[in-house]
């Protein structure tokens, strides 16, 4: 009967179908496996080159000095000299430019997704995508080209001197114009995600289209803009080549307290001088390296946690409640593997 | 639908009321005229797609957050046209309550101090005062009075929709809007809201829509019947569901088409 | 967000926007700092800059004096730019960067100005050697790579042809009347006549840039393989010798070029097999914005001073 041949295929089918599944799986387990690999590969090897000056012994037997690595306030591109202050200085550059670029890019998102005309929506936010995508040395040229004489007129109008218009304030504001478009964008994902039945519900209860927009929409988007917010971060801390056309590359210790000022950043200095560097003056960079994968690493770690905490405050779990969740998880998992012991 | 005879006080007066979308193409809406009558219910019933949520968002005129549609003829509330009434002002009058519960993914406490505080209303005092008025009117106080703070997600469907209608009820408004509220709800919850709006016609003006010809006819005092965009019967509830003038209300009445 | 504060907020935008447009004040005020700049650590510029002025502590690494602030910057065209933005900067670059840009100025050095000439006949003190170091290529293997790169240095050092590339390129040379021409030094060369696909790699420093890209440019418009190719890839004097004898990156290059001299330590990695030579001189030049019209010549003396923090305004200077 026919019926009986499909039957006898369609088993042989099915067993041949698992082992593809099978097969499938391991490929993809084997792909991401190698894509973790090669990042883990790329920290690990700066790990190695940048410890190597600390540890091993140059042409002159010494070592590189941890104590000045921590503290000198210089940095002599000669192999010594100090990072904190530029560690320092990476972050400040960093804080200033989400001043300016968190509200102006909440600001845009909220225009772009509520305010703005649907005919030019569209237009907008295809604008907004290409400026994200635009490559960061043309952000540095515009920085040098447009940014510099800016700041240097604006400098001059509050009595100070810069270095051409070089300085802390131009290399803030081309990181800002470098972030905006990211942090916008994902502003704009998560506030078309918010339920349009809120903010029906807010107009409802007589609430004005602005009341609706600042206390439903941004409330509810707020964990999505902080997502960006981490995403800017990333690309403000970690940008070399803009900034390096702009910041001046100069300064000592706590220059880069006055936005004026011309100071270096550990991107910049890693970048630097690079062609012309050999020896121990090219092995040290690595150590920069170190250091600013640790700052973007712990960065990340505490704001992601923070996240986290955002968006089971607006779940609206009381704080106390996970760390007595997480206690009470371990109380019971301790119980249940005790309890399975004894069975 | 003889309402030359009726002396309750009119709240809404539609007259003409024609609703087009897409610029035109679709009508939702045909020819409408009836009235609304102050601290009565009033039930919108009919077959899918036939027009009568729209009637409803045209009260408070949240039709006109849809795009490209267009309503003419005239609503009168309390005698003025709602066009030239504000309307933000108008919404803090009549409120809405959506068929799916939509609570605030805040507090309970602050879903309903919201509309309050959109006005201006800062005074503690007085605020919590609002907040135990609505939620005993909304029957919903002895179930939440101990979790104030809590997230209103963490509330089951039933007390979620209670929540919205305390919400609104927060605004002291004269009138409700109903989206048919029980649609999403079981049959345990619907009994509770159904009761709560028995209670509260007592002081507001409420209009329900609703999928449910049996909930119509328990709850509420008159009945629209709305076929394709059209309002074929209008009349106190009674008389519609023993005595229907239109051929089509009777068909609807007893079955023969949903 | 209260109203108040976005006003504030866009009060002070505009304040930022209409002194941009307010910019420059044309008047050179002399009370204001001197901005130093220089080329970042390791270039061959600011050695043969530093040790000329006697500053040499300073040649190969940022050991400015405590307060001085230098803004380090990466190429000849950097420093150019930037000196040509700030009224008030002081810097230096190769000399034959100088007479092309309108916004910046040469100044005098001990008195001597900075020309070929003066450069020649030992008058101007601030100059250096550029510098070639070629791969030592296998014989029998090797053969077309070796012509190709004796032949390119035979022709821009004794031809008359390469020798008009040198100078018009800024290169300084001393006037010679033993050069051949083109022609007759071709049949040495047999890659020059063959049909033979080759590509040949140089790397090293990129002052020298200009002189080899025209240099190229012109001898493989003479030869008449038009499959020879020469491709610069140009990293700076520190990757001239590794370069010709170990590689980068896989690459094997042919000639290495340095715009300085060959250090001790580099000189042990060659044996007398790689062919060395200077082909130019280059001169550094102290330059200065155009719109400092009072300074004009300055001295050993007075540029280490700057450097080194004693002079910190320009009316320092300018009052001697």
């Amino acid at each position: 009967m026919k019926s009986n041949n499909i039957q006898q295929n369609a088993l042989k089918k099915a067993n041949f179908k698992t082992k593809i599944d099978l097969l499938v799986k391991f490929i993809f387990a084997f792909l991401a496996l190698i894509c973790a690999c090669v990042v883990i590969f790329i920290v690990i090897f700066i790990l190695v080159k940048g410890i190597q000056p600390f540890i091993i012994p140059d042409g002159s037997g010494a070592t590189q000095n941890i104590s000045d690595f921590f503290l000198n306030p210089n940095w002599l591109y000669d192999g010594t000299g100090g990072m904190s202050y530029m560690m320092l200085a990476t972050i400040y550059v960093t804080l200033l430019s989400l001043i300016i670029s968190v509200p102006t890019s909440i600001f845009c998102g909220l225009f772009i997704v509520k305010v703005c005309p649907k005919s030019i929506k569209e237009i907008l936010k295809t604008g907004v995508q290409i400026l994200a995508s635009i490559p960061s040395v043309i952000f540095g040229l515009f920085g040098m080209g447009v940014l510099k004489p800016i700041v240097k007129g604006f400098a001059n109008a509050v009595g100070m001197q810069t270095f051409g218009g070089s300085s802390v304030l131009t290399g803030v504001l081309v990181l800002a114009f470098m972030t905006i478009p990211t942090i916008t964008l994902v502003s704009i994902t998560s506030m078309e995600a918010v339920d349009i039945n809120l903010s029906k519900a807010s107009l409802a209860l007589g609430a004005s289209n602005q009341q609706t927009n600042y206390k439903i929409v941004l409330k509810a988007s707020q964990s999505g803009i902080f997502a960006g917010t981490i995403l800017g971060i990333g690309r403000a801390l970690g940008e070399a080549t803009a900034l390096q056309m702009v910041i001046g590359n100069g300064g000592v210790g706590w220059d880069f307290l006055n936005v004026f000022n011309i100071y270096r950043t550990l991107t910049t200095t890693m970048l630097a001088g690079i062609g012309e560097a050999t020896g121990i003056k090219y092995d040290i960079r690595f150590s920069l390296g170190i250091v600013l994968i640790i700052v973007i690493v712990v960065t990340n770690i505490l704001l992601n946690l923070l996240k986290n905490y955002m968006t089971r405050i607006d779940k609206g779990e009381p704080k106390d409640k996970n760390k007595i969740g997480i206690i009470k998880n371990i109380k019971i998992y301790l119980e249940a593997y005790v309890h399975a012991k004894k069975n | 639908m003889n309402n030359e005879n009726n002396k309750d006080e009119v709240v809404f007066d539609v007259k003409n009321v024609n609703l087009f979308y897409d610029n035109g193409a679709k009508q939702a809406l045909k020819d409408i005229n009836m009235k609304i009558y102050k601290n009565k219910v009033t039930a919108f019933i009919g077959p899918s797609g036939c027009g009568k949520s729209t009637l409803l968002r045209c009260f408070d005129r949240m039709n006109e957050l849809v795009d490209n549609s267009y309503r003419d003829g005239i609503i009168t509330y309390n005698g003025e046209d709602i066009k030239d009434i504000n309307s933000i002002y108008l919404r803090t009058r009549v409120g809405m309550v959506f068929q799916q519960p939509n609570p605030f993914p805040m507090s309970i406490k602050d879903n309903i101090f919201y509309g309050p505080r959109c006005q201006g209303v800062k005074d503690k005092k007085i605020l919590n005062e609002i907040l135990d008025e609505s939620l005993k009117g909304a029957a919903l106080y002895d179930e939440v009075k101990d979790i104030l703070n809590k997230s209103a997600l963490g509330l089951s469907g039933g007390q979620q929709q209670r929540l919205c209608i305390a919400r609104t009820l927060a605004m002291s408004p004269d009138v409700i809007l109903m989206d048919e509220p029980t649609s999403a709800l079981d049959p345990i919850a619907t009994l509770k809201i159904e009761e709560l709006i028995n209670e509260l016609k007592k002081k507001y003006t409420i209009i329900i829509v609703t999928h449910n010809m049996q909930q119509a006819a328990r709850i509420s005092d008159y009945t629209a019947f709305f076929m394709l965009g059209e309002l074929v019967e209008f009349n106190k509830t009674e008389e519609f569901f023993s005595h229907p003038q239109d051929k089509r209300s009777e068909d609807y009445i007893t079955g023969r088409f949903g | 967000m209260k109203f108040s504060k976005l006003s504030k907020l866009g009060a002070l935008a505009l304040a930022f926007a209409a002194t941009a447009c307010s910019s420059v004040s044309s008047e050179f005020d002399t009370s204001k700092a001197i901005k130093l700049y220089s080329r970042s650590a390791g270039s061959g510029t600011r050695e043969c800059f530093f040790e000329g002025i006697g500053y040499s502590e300073v040649k190969a690494e940022d050991k400015w004096e405590s307060g001085v602030t230098v803004s380090s910057v990466e190429s000849n065209a950097d420093i150019m730019s930037n000196v040509g933005g700030e009224e008030y900067a002081i810097g230096y670059c190769s000399l034959d960067s100088v007479s092309s840009v309108s916004t910046i100025k040469a100044l005098k050095f001990e008195g001597v100005e900075a020309t070929k000439e003066n450069v020649l006949n030992g008058t101007y003190k601030l100059k250096r050697n550029f510098n070639y170091v070629l791969r030592n290529y296998d014989d029998a293997a090797d053969a077309s790579k070796k012509q190709a790169c004796e032949g390119f240095i035979d022709f821009l050092t004794n031809t008359t042809e390469g020798q008009t590339v040198i100078s018009t390129n800024g290169g300084i040379i001393s006037a010679r009347t033993d050069l051949k021409s083109f022609k007759d030094i071709e049949s040495k060369y047999a890659i020059f006549t063959s049909d033979e696909q080759l590509n040949i790699d140089f790397c090293g420093s990129t002052s020298v840039e200009t002189i080899i890209k025209a240099a190229v440019e012109k001898l493989t418009s003479l030869v008449s393989n038009k499959k020879l190719t020469y491709t610069l890839n140009q990293s700076g004097s520190g990757d001239a010798v590794n370069g010709i004898t170990e590689g980068k990156n896989g690459k094997l290059f042919g000639i290495g070029f340095l715009s300085r001299e060959i250090k001790t330590d580099e000189a042990a990695k060659l044996t007398d097999d790689n062919a060395r030579g200077s082909f130019a001189i280059d001169a550094v030049v102290p330059i200065v914005n155009a719109k400092n019209t009072s300074y004009t010549e300055t001295t050993a003396e007075e540029l280490t001073k700057m450097y080194k923090g004693e002079y910190k305004v320009w009316s320092d200077v300018l009052s001697k």
